[in-house]
Formats: structure tokens, sequence, C-alpha cells
């Protein structure tokens, strides 16, 4: 992999990532908010295992499970707690929840 | 044999595993083979292993390397070992705990099934956690095994989970010991940055070339962490209100597990505590603290199993003591000592209670000696051994031991020792004020016979050990790498007369019930160990003095004091509604209630003290304040310049409120914004 290839994977990587905050900034339902977090982690996943091929180290791919991981666990988390406030509030609006505020 | 080790926890995980995972129906006399077989198969295993020890297999220690993680140059290792220390504390555990779960087969088969089996269920994995610990090798199974005895004991002793009482005291203990366990964790992490290796004897073969600044905050931090599992001065209050949880758990809790663990970890690491001598001060401090303030706060109780609880906390007081002296050995041998007679009280404690209509209360037990003999003198010989009474009990040489090493450890040394006596002495007071209680007659001696063999075996085999367990009392200090002190005649003799005043003492205390009333009314001073206690006494009760002087009925008190306080020069505020800072009270003198304008010809400050007297002195005491400082000074413009800029952080603090909308996408943008600001820093500093 070439300094040039690296900067290409760079500015994918942080384009996903852009997208994906996007999303969570843009969107108002937490389903989609929750989609949207996914894809803006697949983007710092993406420039880790890009930056350890590059120095050709490990701790890249290392790091990359450790998001992996991250993700899964913030999923199953998440979706819990989608269906409880769906079930409690009525609503996938998040904007609306927002009991408690300052 | 050593290769056994690792096998030795497992069947407790397997039981743990098939009582809780597994989705078929079990039959009541299944779960309960199921959850005792878990627990007693750990002490048979061990049984090869710790004869093969006693052979002299591992004085010098084995280790049994379970799973290795090459990470490059660095290597995780996950392993157990062998040596006397875990010997000694391995055996006590299994056999403890094998012998409380054979009593709570029996205790508990009247539980409907699914809490029966969850209660073994978690019982054998505390089983399991706890034994993890003993044998841990390296910080990593170590802290599994620890984070795992903290959740099962959060779960055991919120047991009964419709009792809202136990369901909180549940929660206290897993809190109270989280905060330690945070501490525990920071300091094993900085330990091994600094010695660059998860395994402990690694960690202690760097410790003598590591900075001392660097080694006090680690074995601060560690020791902090061991102090809350133990239940010692500072993080002690979880452990009297874990008594909401069943007695069997009580006794495996207090005995071999959970506030054990402390121990145990303070002896595995006693090297790291030589070296940061400051830290073992402290922890001897704390110790001994315990242990005197324990036994006093054990002599006013009057519920049997909060006594053993405050009991506990005072030996492990004494454990602690030791440990902080430089002798982890002594420590040890009274650890085991105390395992087996402790449990023993804790077990015989339950039989005579259930004998006794269920109720816990001291006064409940009267006449148990006649209803339930067996546990009765069971329990007798366990509060000999507990209060060390002179030769014959297995307690006296062990806490012997612990006094001999107070004695000899230096210049504090005799204090010290005097004060660890005055605890003995008071030990052997709370123990033997149940005995005398129990022992006595009461008037209905009818009771449903209860406890069949499976009672009776654990209590006769840990009578057994609280008796002559004493003399293997100075081969296992031997053993464990430590030397046992020999005290001078005179304290020894001293030190054996204090149980048998303590005795003595009980005896009083039985015959003269409204002397121990006394005597709980004194130490209401004491027990401000509860902090709130000792505000009440300093500082709320003269507050409401003062208050209610300043507000009595007709107000000629508060007038007469305004009168008084003008004489000393002192502007009273209630008169001052026109003064410059009369806007800072705008808002409370614009309510009808506040200050009313004289009308019915009371002055100010009595229609301001009347209604809400505690309330008002907060703002009488304030405008004097204003009055007598602040106004003097502020016609000034430069004072009113300041006035304004304190002011405008209250403004400032209800505008930054205003960022908190509670609406996700704000957050995200929020926490966008201040990663991208970081970024720019680090980009910003880092850049050549």
């Amino acid at each position: 992999m070439t300094g040039s290839d690296l900067i290409g994977m760079m500015i994918l990587a942080a384009g996903l990532f852009a997208i994906g905050l996007f999303g969570v900034l843009a969107r108002r339902g937490i389903l989609f908010q929750l989609v949207a977090l996914e894809v803006a982690l697949s983007g710092p996943a993406l420039a880790f295992v890009a930056a350890g091929a590059y120095h050709a180290d490990p701790q890249g791919q290392g790091m990359f499970i450790l998001v992996l991981t991250l993700a899964a666990a913030e999923v199953a988390v998440g979706l819990a707690l989608f269906l409880r406030i769906r079930r409690t509030s009525g609503t996938d609006d998040s904007d609306i929840i927002s009991g408690m505020k300052g | 044999m050593a290769s056994l080790l690792p096998f030795v926890p497992v069947p407790a995980l397997i039981g743990f595993v098939v009582l809780s995972l597994l989705p078929v129906t079990l039959s009541r006399t299944v779960v309960i083979a199921i959850g005792v077989g878990a627990a007693v198969l750990p002490a048979i295993l061990f049984a090869p292993v710790a004869l093969s020890c006693l052979d002299g297999a591992c004085v010098a220690g084995a280790v049994v390397p379970i799973l290795s993680i090459d990470a490059g140059v660095f290597v995780a290792q996950i392993a157990m070992s062998l040596d006397p220390l875990s010997m000694v504390t391995g055996g006590t555990v299994a056999l403890v705990a094998a012998l409380v779960l054979i009593y709570s087969g029996a205790y508990m088969a009247s539980e409907p099934l699914p809490d029966l089996r969850r209660f073994f269920a978690v019982m054998n994995l505390f089983l399991a956690g706890m034994l993890a610990v003993v044998f841990a090798a390296d910080v990593i199974l170590l802290f599994l095994g620890w984070e795992t005895i903290g959740l099962c004991s959060f779960m055991l002793i919120a047991f009964y989970t419709k009792l809202p009482k136990a369901v909180s005291a549940g929660r206290k203990a897993l809190i109270t010991t989280r905060i330690a366990d945070s501490m525990l964790l920071a300091g094993l992490m900085m330990l091994f940055l600094s010695a660059g290796t998860t395994r402990l004897d690694g960690m202690l073969a760097a410790v003598p070339a590591m900075d001392p600044w660097r080694l006090a905050p680690i074995a601060g931090l560690i020791a902090l962490g061991a102090l809350g599992k133990s239940a010692q001065f500072p993080f002690h209050t979880w452990l009297p209100s874990a008594m909401a949880g069943p007695t069997p758990v009580s006794a495996l809790l207090h005995s071999a597990t959970m506030v054990a663990a402390g121990v145990i970890l303070l002896a595995r690491l006693a090297p790291l505590f030589a070296a940061a001598p400051e830290i073992s001060a402290m922890v001897a401090m704390l110790g001994i603290l315990t242990a005197a303030g324990g036994a006093l706060i054990a002599v006013i109780q009057t519920d049997i199993k909060k006594l053993l609880a405050f009991s506990t906390m005072s030996q492990i007081g004494f454990m602690v003591l030791a440990l902080g002296l430089g002798a982890p050995a002594v420590a040890l041998a009274h650890f085991a000592i105390h395992a087996a007679f402790k449990s023993l009280l804790f077990l015989s404690a339950g039989v005579m209670s259930h004998a006794s209509g269920g109720s816990t209360a001291i006064e409940a037990l009267r006449g148990a000696r006649y209803r339930q003999p067996w546990a009765f003198w069971s329990f007798a010989i366990g509060a000999a051994s507990l209060a060390g009474l002179p030769v014959i009990t297995a307690g006296w040489y062990s806490k012997e031991a612990v006094l001999a090493a107070v004695w000899s450890s230096g210049p504090w040394g005799v204090p010290l020792w005097l004060l660890a006596a005055a605890a003995a002495m008071l030990t052997a007071a709370y123990a033997f004020r149940v005995v005398f209680v129990a022992g006595s007659q009461s008037a209905d001696l009818a009771a449903p016979p209860w406890g069949g063999a499976a009672v009776m075996v654990p209590l006769v085999v840990l009578t057994a050990v609280a008796v002559i367990g004493g003399l293997s009392v100075g081969t296992l200090i031997g053993f464990a790498g430590g030397t046992e002190d020999h005290l001078p005649l005179l304290p020894t003799l001293l030190g054996a007369a204090a149980p048998l005043l303590g005795v003595v003492l009980a005896r009083q205390l039985v015959r003269h019930p409204r002397e121990l009333e006394r005597v709980a009314h004194r130490l209401r001073h004491v027990r401000a160990f509860r902090i709130e206690i000792l505000y009440y006494y300093y500082f709320v009760r003269r507050f409401r003095h003062l208050a209610t002087v300043l507000g009595n009925a007709d107000g000629t008190e508060a007038v007469a004091q305004a009168a008084a306080l003008r004489r000393e020069g002192v502007d009273v505020p209630g008169l001052m509604a026109d003064d410059p800072l009369g806007r800072t009270f705008g808002k409370e003198a614009a309510q009808p209630d506040f200050i009313s304008r004289a009308t019915d010809g009371q002055t100010p400050v009595v229609r301001l003290v009347a209604g809400d007297p505690v309330g008002r002195v907060l703002i009488i005491v304030a405008r004097v304040f204003v009055g007598s400082f602040v106004a003097r000074f502020s016609p000034d413009r430069i004072d009113r310049a300041w006035m304004g800029f304190a002011g405008g952080f209250g403004h400032a603090w209800a505008q930054a409120r205003r960022m908190q909308t509670g609406r996700v996408r704000d957050h995200s943008l929020w926490i966008a914004l201040g990663c991208a600001a970081l970024l720019l820093y680090a980009w910003g500093t880092s850049w050549r």
C-alpha cells in the first residue's frame, strides 16, 4: 500500500464518518439514528485497518476488532433501549423524548 | 498434583451453569443434589493437591498456566499458583463452603423451587469466584474472580427480592464495594504499567526497583480496594445491612468469601506493602480502628445477626492490623481459624433462631439451650473460640499470635497492643452476652424439632475445628512463611485475662439489662461512626436551640436578642429593606409572610421568625452578615462591580443549563464539535 492509497482510504473513511454523523444529526427517528451510527463507526474502523496495513502493524486490526465488538454491543443495548422507549413513550422521535434536560 | 489445581473451581462453575441456564425442569431433590454436590466436589478435588502441598511440593510455589495470549512482545498469561498462601486459603474456602452448602441444603429446602434453584446457582458461582481469587497467579484471573464475588454477593444479599430492605442492602453492598473496586482496578493497572507483566510473581519481583513516588499511590489504591471488600473503616457500612440475605449466605460471606478476599489480596501482595511503609501504617490504623470500633458497636446490638456482622468487621480488623504490621502469615492463621468459628456461629445461630420462632432478636433466643441443645452448645463453643478463652480454644492461639505481632511491632507496639487487648475483651463480652441469654430459662420450652444430619454434620465438624484447630496455628504460621512471636509473661497473662474479664462483663450485662441500656445510651456518640448522629448532636441540636430562642411564641425573646445585637453595634437586618443591598433579598422581601410592614405594631424581626424558626435563622444570619460586613462597604462602586461579577456566575449557570436540551441530535452535535476541537488541538500541538 502506497501513501496515496492511504490518503484515499482516509478520505473514504472520513466520508463514511461524515455520512454517519450527518445521519445522526439530521434524522429524528431513533432507529435511523442507530443505523447512521453504524455507518459512522465503519469510518474509523476502515481508517484503523488502512493505517495498520500502511505501517505493517497488527494493532490496526486489533483496534478494528475492538470497534466491531463495540458496535455489536451498542446495537444490542441500543435496540433494547429503542424497544423500551417505544413502549413507554409511544414515539420514536428522539426530539420528543427530552425528559432529562437540565 | 499441582496440575489438578485448575479443575478445583470447575465443579462449582458447572453447578452454576446447570442450575441457571438449562431450560429443563429439575425436581427439588435434584436441585439440592446438584447445588450441594457442586460445592462439595471442589473440597474433594482439592484434598490430594493439599496433601501433596503438605508433603513439601509447594513451599517454593508452583504456577499452573491455563491460557496464554501472545501479543507480540507482550504475553498475557492466565495461571493459578499453588503455594502456602493459596493452599491455606483455598483449603479453608473449600472446606467451609462445602459445609455451609450441606447445611443450606436443609435450611433452604422450604423455599419455592425457582428461588431454591437461583440460590444454589449463585452460591456455586460465589464459590467458584472465590476459588479463582484464591488460586489466581495473575491479576486478570484475580480481578475476574474479585468482580464475580462482588456480583454474587449483590444477588445473594438481595435474595429476597420482594423485601425492599433486602434489595436496597444488596445495592448498598454492590455500590460501596464497587467504589473500592474501581480504586483496586486503577491500582492494579498502574502496577501493571510499572511492572510490565500481569503475573503476580513478576509484579512483586519488579517492586524493589520501582520509584517510591510511584509505589505509594499504587499500594494506597490497592489497599483501599482490599479494605472496601473487607468492610474496613471507611467502607464498613455495607456489611451490617448485608444481613438481609439468608443465613447460609451470611455464614459464607462472613467467613470464607467476600470479606476475606481483601485480607487474602493484602497477604498476596505483602511485599508490595512492605515496600510502602506509610501505606502499611495507614492499613494498620484502619485495621485497629475497625477492630476496636466494631467490637464496641457489637456490644450494644440487639439483633444476633447484626452482632455477628460487627464481630466479623472487628475480627477482620485484627487480620488487617496484622497485615499492616507486616505479619501476613499471622493474619492468614487468624483467617483460617476465624472462618471456622464464624461460620459455626452463623450456622448454629440460624438453627437457634429457627427454633425460636424465626426471630433474630437476641431476646427471642432466651431458652434456646433447652429447645436446641446441640445448636446452643456449638454456638457456645464458637463464642468461646471467638472470645479467645485461653488455652482450650483455637481462637485464643490465633488471636494470641496477632497480639504478639502487635506487641513486637516497634515503638507503637505497646499502645496498639493495649487497644487490641481492649478490643479482645469487648469481643468476649458481646460473644458471651448471647450465650448467657440463650442459656437462661424461659417460659416456653416447646418448639418443633428441626434439623437432621445435614444440619448437624457441619456443626460438629466446625465445632471440632474451633476447638482443636488451635494446635495447628503455630504450624500454619510457619507453613505460610512467618515466625510466631512469643510475648513476655506479663502481656501473655494480661492477654489471657482480657477474655475472662469480658465474660464477667457479659455476665453483668445480662444480669443488669438496664446497665446495658445505659451503656448503649452512652455509646450513642460512638455509634456516630454514623456521622449523622454526631452532626445532630453538635450542630443541628444547637441550631434548633438557637432557633427556638429566637422564635418563641410572643417574640419577646427575639426582640430582646435584636436589641442586644444592636447594642453591640450590629445592624439588625429585618429593618433594612431600603438598604443598598435590599435588592439582594428583593424576591423574598416581596413575599407577604416575609416582612409585612409592621401593620400590627410588631417589629419586622418578630414577623420574620414567627412562622418557621429553623428556616428563618438562616435568613437572619445571612442578613446580619450582610448588614454588618457587606453593606458597610457597598456604596463603593468597585464593590458593586465585584458583586455584579459574582452575581453574573448565577446567570451564566442559568444560561449554561439551556445547553442541556435533552435532544439526542443536539448532544451528538456537541460531541462531534468537541471531538473536532480536540483533534484540531492535537494536530496543532503535534505538528512538526
